[in-house]
């Protein structure tokens, strides 16, 4: 599994290159957009440039029309040769003073001026030549024409258009020049842009398929971990439970091996008995006699110290009895089944109290039964927990102080929470365990018990899956606390 | 009519003296065969299934459980009428239960009270002497 360190790593990474990838789109993509609008500028400018070549190519052109008329309604002196005349003569001033505009801003507006001035020029020598011709007759005419004037306005239009044709070509060169390595940065940044996009996106894809990976290693170690740990705790539980099992089995072998010389014991006890009673009959006649003469040891013997032994012996067994029956019961109560059902804790626990009613009317105390969360348990189980505790506290109250019990839970999912608290002599802080232990009594040995009651009711809740402790104060009460599964699982084990 | 042999197995010797006692005092004057174990105690039992015989049973033996006796007994032809009262220390019902189950005909728990054990022996006197009738056939 990949440590924290190792992940963060992974991630800044990733974001890293993210970051790249954005930036770098960014400025391609503005690098693009500067050079497209470069490259439309250098079109335009372009195109410019060659509405100016136009207008000069067509200026020239007319000019040359209204001097081809001329010269033709000179030569033949039919008006139809003057149509290409009449028709550029209109159209020249407002075509010069285009191209004048068109190259105001420009280096070659000089030229495009003088085009203009010889050209108007040229106009004037044409219409004068042909204002000869009507007033004076064709002599006139062609004497202007000859004189050279029209043919040097001529030279300087070729000469200003030649000037401006050959700068607007260079520029048209030049641009033609920008825009082309404009379009080739353009298409190497698109092209870059594209590669370093592809290159960026299989990186992140690859960097966030190793994170998805890791992420789902990651996944199955928790799913594998956590399937581990359940078959931990199954072995555990298993575990506990044999050994649980193998304890009730030793206590039931026990107690069971234990009470058959027992038997014997008691037997062969009143066995005994029945003959010194016999004796002690055979006895007492010899010494009624006046010459019975029995040793006054021999009656003492009879009289005392047999019936004492006897005594004895019966109480040591009785004891025996009772403990190896506790211990039998013990055993017992952990083979039996546990069956789950529903219980109104609270109508149980009422229940319970008013079998100790009798009692606690002789002690002057009360069982005080708050509200309590049901439970799904074994209902012999659950009343012999509460039956013991209750019968403990009323046991146990302290003379001279009504007592007061009171019973209380609270939900805590998967838990119910019980309190039983009593004001009675409570239990000193060494006893708190000691009181939980088997044949173990705490405080004045004044209320009789055998040392069972709390041994069991911690089986029991044990064994219904909860816990219990105490807390107490000597001399002020004592708080049980129980916390008892809200749904209880059936047990499997069969009673032997 | 042969007299009814009662067959007591019991591996604890002391028991077995006790009961014997106690079943003498009750005015029970039948032979009593003693087996300390169940393999003996089944050995003979079914050696000789068709004599009228009594059997008492513990259940805790050395060297098999009485049930297994029980169940032997009652799954045999021969000795499947004959009536077995098991006399032991246990007092789990589930125990009780099976033993009656498997066919036994009564069933008595060894008291430690010496009392009550004496006087649980004494009826069951009582129960051998009416068995002692002799059968009309």
């Amino acid at each position: 599994m990949p440590g924290v360190s190792t992940q963060r790593v992974l991630r800044s990474g990733q974001l890293l290159l993210i970051a790249i990838g954005f930036a770098a789109l960014i400025v391609m993509t503005l690098v693009s957009v500067m050079l497209t609008q470069r490259n439309r500028e250098a079109f335009e400018l372009a195109s410019h440039t060659q509405a100016i070549l136009s207008d000069t190519a067509d200026s020239v052109e007319l000019i040359e029309d209204a001097e081809t008329g001329q010269r033709g309604f000179l030569l033949t002196e039919r008006e139809a040769y003057l149509d290409p005349y009449n028709a550029a003569i209109g159209v020249i001033p407002a075509q010069l003073d285009r191209l004048v505009a068109e190259t105001s801003a420009l280096p070659i507006a000089g030229e495009a001026a003088k085009l203009r001035t010889a050209g108007l020029a040229k106009v004037a020598e044409l219409k004068t030549s042909l204002d000869l011709y009507t007033s004076d007759g064709r002599g006139a005419a062609l004497e202007e024409v000859m004189s050279g004037k029209g043919k040097a306005f001529m030279e300087q239009v070729r000469t200003a258009a030649a000037a401006i044709r050959i700068n607007q070509e260079q520029q048209l060169l030049a641009r033609l020049a920008i825009a082309g390595r404009t379009s080739r940065v353009l298409v190497t940044a698109q092209v870059g842009t594209a590669i370093l996009v592809i290159i960026i996106s299989l990186l992140t894809g690859a960097s966030f398929y190793r994170n998805i990976r890791a992420l789902r290693t990651a996944q199955d170690d928790l799913a594998a971990t956590n399937a581990n740990l359940e078959d931990i705790v199954e072995t555990r539980t298993a575990a506990l439970s044999q050994a649980n099992d193998e304890i009730q089995k030793f206590a039931y072998i026990v107690s069971h091996d234990l009470r058959a010389p027992l038997v014997n014991i008691m037997g062969f006890t009143s066995e005994l008995e029945a003959a010194a009673k016999t004796v002690g009959q055979f006895v007492n006649e010899r010494a009624k006699l006046p010459n019975g003469e029995v040793p006054p040891a021999v009656i003492e013997t009879i009289r005392e110290d047999v019936p004492e032994a006897f005594r004895f012996i019966k109480t040591s067994t009785a004891k025996m009895d009772a403990l190896i029956g506790a211990i039998l019961k013990l055993s017992r109560e952990g083979r039996r089944v546990l069956t789950p059902e529903p219980l109104a804790m609270r109508q149980l626990m009422e229940t319970i109290a008013a079998t100790q009613k009798h009692r606690l009317d002789e002690k002057n105390a009360e069982i005080i039964v708050q509200p309590l969360p049901n439970l799904i348990a074994d209902k012999l189980a659950i009343e012999q927990i509460f039956g013991n505790l209750l019968d403990n506290a009323v046991k146990y109250l302290a003379p001279g102080r009504p007592g007061v019990i009171t019973v209380r839970g609270a939900t805590k999912a998967p838990f119910a929470v019980f309190e039983i608290e009593d004001n009675g002599r409570g239990i000193a802080p060494t006893d708190h365990e000691r009181v939980f232990e088997l044949f173990r009594r705490a405080g004045q040995q004044n209320v009789p018990g055998e040392g069972i009651g709390l041994a069991y009711v911690r089986q029991l809740v044990y064994r219904l899956g909860g816990t219990i402790t105490l807390e107490s104060t000597f001399g002020q009460g004592t708080i049980f606390k129980l916390n008892l599964p809200l749904v209880g699982t059936k047990t499997q084990k069969d009673a032997a | 009519m042969q007299p009814v042999t009662i067959v007591l197995v019991e591996d604890d010797p002391g028991h077995a003296r006790l009961i014997e006692k106690n079943i003498r005092r009750a005015g029970v004057n039948n032979d009593i065969t003693h087996f300390e174990s169940g393999t003996a105690a089944l050995e003979h039992l079914l050696a000789n299934g068709t004599a009228p015989t009594l059997v008492l049973l513990d259940l805790n033996l050395p060297d098999m459980s009485g049930t297994q006796i029980l169940e032997k007994l009652k799954s045999n032809r021969d000795t499947k009428h004959v009536p077995v009262i098991v006399l032991t220390t246990t007092d789990d019902k589930s125990e009780i239960q099976k033993c009656y189950d498997l066919g036994c005909n009564v069933y008595i728990t060894k008291p430690v009270d010496y009392e009550a054990f004496a006087t649980a022996i004494r009826q069951l006197g009582l129960f051998l002497s009416v068995m002692k009738v002799p059968d009309p056939t």
